[in-house]
C-alpha cells in the first residue's frame, strides 16, 4: 500500500507542467490586453507620462514606488495629480513588480507596497518553495515539464499578485483609466525583447487573457544563470489566421535608409518562424534593462506587430497618430534606472577573479552599455520629433546624478544588492530620499512644471534640452 | 530616426501610413525614416490610390511633400 502510494505521488509530480498559455481562435483587434482596449487612444491626454521602471532587484521595486509615490505627491492647479497623468509603464525585471501591482492596485498599491513586497524576504519565499517544499521538489526532480520559474511564478502569484490574470488587468484599467502597463522580457535565442500584451501575443496566436500576470513578471525578472528559462508555448500564425502587418512590405528596402525597420521585421519573422514551437523568456534585461525601448519606439514609429484595423480604427502601440493629431500637449518620459556602482571588488586585487564575478560583469556591462544608448537615443529622437504640438520633456532618475554633496546618500543607494531580499527601513528611506532629489533637480522636470503652472513655479535655471528657454 | 511631410489634397482628411492611421492632409507629421506606402483611405474621391515613397532627409521646416487630387 505504501509503494502504491509512493509511486502515485511520484506520477503525479512526473505530470506536473507550467501553465500552457491558450491558442487563440483568431485575431481580434478588441480583444485581449493590449493598447486598443484600454481607455488610453481615446482618453484626454493634454498631459501624458511614460515611466520607464528599470531592473535591478527590489532596489529597482523600491526607486519605482518611490518615484510613483513623488508623483502621487505632486498636485496641479485642477486638483489632480500627476500620478493621474500616467498614461504607459514600460518596466523590467524588479521594476515590474512594481508596475504590474501599481497596474492593478493604483492608489492601494502606494499605500501598502512597503509592507507587501519591499520589506517582505520574498528571496526567501523562493528558496522555501523551490528546495523546502516537497511537493515542489518532487515535481522539480521528476518532471521534465515543470522548472524552478514556475515555482518563482507560483511564489509571485501567490504572494505578490493573488492570482491575477491579464483579464483582471484590463478591467481595472477600464474602470479606473489606469496606465497600459507594458512587461518586458526577452526571448533567449532571438535576443529580441518579448512584451506581456496581446499585441506580441499575436504573432505567436496564443491569448493573453486566462494568463496570470505573475507570469510575465517572473519572465521579466528571470535572472540568467541563476534560473532557466521560462517556456511559452507558441502557435502556428494559421491557428488565428494572423497576417502581416503593411509596413512589412517595406521595411526590408530600408536597411540602408533605416535599419531598424529591416531589424524589426527580422524579429516580427523570428515570432512567426514555423520552426518555433516555443519562447523561451528570460529577463527583459537582457533585451533593454531600463525598459525604454517600447515607449521609445511608439514615438517614432507607427510600426507595430498589429495591423491597423481601418474599420476599428484601432491597431498596436503608437503615439505617432496621437502627436501628429495633437493630442498630446506635452509629453513628459521620465526614466527611472536604478543601476548600482557597487565598490570595486575585481579591481582591487591582482587575483583572477572568480566564475560568479567574471560571469556577473560578462551580463552586466553589455546590459548598462546599452541601456547609456537608449538613453542617448530617448534624447535625439526628441530631439528630431521637436517641431509639431508636442512638447517633450525627458527626465532621468538616476544614482550617478545624485550630487556630491549627498554622497552618503548614493551610497547608500548604490550599496543596495541585486537581489529579491527585503530592503532595510534604511535601504527604503535612502531609495525615498534619492527619487525625491533626483525628480526635482531634473532640469526637465522643473521645466514641465514651470510650462503647466508658471506661476507656481518658477523658469529652471538649469536647461532642459529638449525645450530650450525663451531667448531674449 | 524621423522626418516631416506635408501631404496635400482639397480637404482635411486621415492619412493612412503604412495602413495605420497617422495623421491629417494639410498639416505637417512625423513618420519614421523610410519607405512608406501612404493612402487616403475608403474615399473614392482621389487619386492616385496610394503613393508610395522613400522619405528620408527632411526637418520641420523642409517636410516632404505628397499631393493626392479630387478624382
Amino acid at each position: 500500500m505504501r509503494r502504491l502510494l509512493a509511486a502515485a505521488v511520484l506520477l503525479a509530480a512526473a505530470c506536473a507542467h507550467y501553465p500552457v498559455n491558450p491558442k487563440l481562435d483568431r485575431v481580434d483587434i478588441n480583444q485581449g490586453y493590449r493598447w486598443a482596449t484600454t481607455t488610453i487612444p481615446q482618453a484626454d491626454n493634454d498631459i501624458f507620462l511614460i515611466l520607464t521602471f528599470s531592473g535591478g532587484g527590489t532596489r529597482a521595486a523600491g526607486l519605482s514606488y518611490a518615484v510613483l509615490k513623488q508623483l502621487e505627491a505632486t498636485k496641479l492647479a485642477d486638483g489632480s495629480r500627476l500620478v493621474d497623468h500616467v498614461r504607459v509603464i514600460s518596466s523590467v525585471s524588479g521594476g515590474s513588480f512594481a508596475s504590474m501591482d501599481y497596474g492593478l492596485r493604483g492608489d492601494d498599491m502606494l499605500a501598502d507596497f512597503e509592507t507587501t513586497f519591499l520589506l517582505k524576504p520574498i528571496e526567501t519565499d523562493l528558496v522555501h518553495a523551490a528546495f523546502l517544499t516537497p511537493g515542489n521538489l518532487w515535481k522539480l526532480l521528476v518532471s521534465p515539464n515543470f522548472h524552478r520559474i514556475d515555482v518563482a511564478a507560483e511564489v509571485y502569484d501567490r504572494h505578490v499578485f493573488h492570482g491575477k490574470t491579464f483579464t483582471d488587468l484590463l478591467a481595472v484599467q477600464k474602470e479606473k483609466n489606469r496606465p497600459f502597463i507594458i512587461i518586458n522580457s526577452t526571448e533567449l535565442e532571438m535576443g529580441s525583447r518579448f512584451e506581456w500584451t496581446q499585441d506580441n501575443f499575436d504573432p505567436i496566436c496564443s491569448d493573453i487573457r486566462d494568463v496570470h500576470v505573475a507570469r510575465a513578471v517572473a519572465a521579466s525578472s528571470d535572472f540568467p544563470v541563476l534560473l532557466p528559462p521560462l517556456i511559452v508555448d507558441k502557435y502556428d500564425r494559421s491557428v488565428c489566421g494572423y497576417k502581416d502587418p503593411e509596413w512589412v512590405a517595406t521595411a526590408r528596402a530600408d536597411a540602408y535608409t533605416n535599419p531598424s525597420r529591416a531589424r524589426y521585421m527580422t524579429e516580427l519573422e523570428g515570432f512567426l518562424d514555423p520552426d518555433r514551437k516555443y519562447l523561451h523568456l528570460m529577463d527583459g534585461g537582457i533585451a533593454d534593462n531600463i525598459g525604454l525601448r517600447a515607449p521609445l519606439e511608439a514615438m517614432r514609429s507607427t510600426d507595430t506587430f498589429v495591423p491597423f484595423d481601418r474599420k476599428e480604427g484601432r491597431g498596436g502601440f503608437t503615439l505617432v497618430p496621437l502627436t501628429n493629431l495633437g493630442k498630446i500637449k506635452r509629453m513628459m518620459v521620465v526614466v527611472v534606472n536604478a543601476g548600482a556602482q557597487g565598490p570595486v571588488t575585481i579591481d582591487s586585487q591582482q587575483k583572477e577573479p572568480d566564475l560568479p564575478k567574471v560571469l556577473g560583469a560578462v551580463i552586466g556591462a553589455p546590459m548598462d552599455n546599452y541601456s547609456f544608448d537608449s538613453i542617448q537615443l530617448l534624447l535625439s529622437t526628441i530631439k528630431e520629433l521637436r517641431g509639431l504640438e508636442t512638447v517633450y520633456y525627458p527626465v532621468l532618475i538616476s544614482f550617478p546624478l545624485i550630487p556630491d554633496q549627498d554622497k552618503d546618500l548614493r551610497d547608500t543607494v548604490n550599496g543596495i544588492g541585486t537581489s529579491f531580499n527585503a530592503l532595510t527601513q534604511a535601504q527604503l528611506d535612502g531609495l525615498k530620499k534619492a527619487a525625491d532629489l533626483l525628480l526635482h533637480q531634473d532640469p526637465c522636470f522643473q521645466r514641465f512644471m514651470h510650462d503647466l503652472e508658471p506661476d507656481k513655479n518658477p523658469m529652471p535655471s538649469a536647461i532642459c534640452g529638449s525645450v530650450p528657454p525663451p531667448r531674449p | 530616426m524621423n522626418e516631416f511631410v506635408f501631404v496635400a489634397f482639397d480637404v482635411e482628411t486621415i492619412i493612412y501610413v503604412d495602413g495605420t492611421e497617422c495623421g491629417k492632409t494639410n498639416n505637417k507629421m512625423i513618420v519614421e525614416t523610410g519607405t512608406h506606402v501612404f493612402d487616403l483611405g475608403d474615399r473614392n474621391d482621389y487619386a492616385p490610390k496610394s503613393i508610395t515613397q522613400t522619405i528620408v532627409g527632411t526637418s520641420i521646416n523642409d517636410p516632404y511633400p505628397l499631393h493626392f487630387v479630387k478624382a
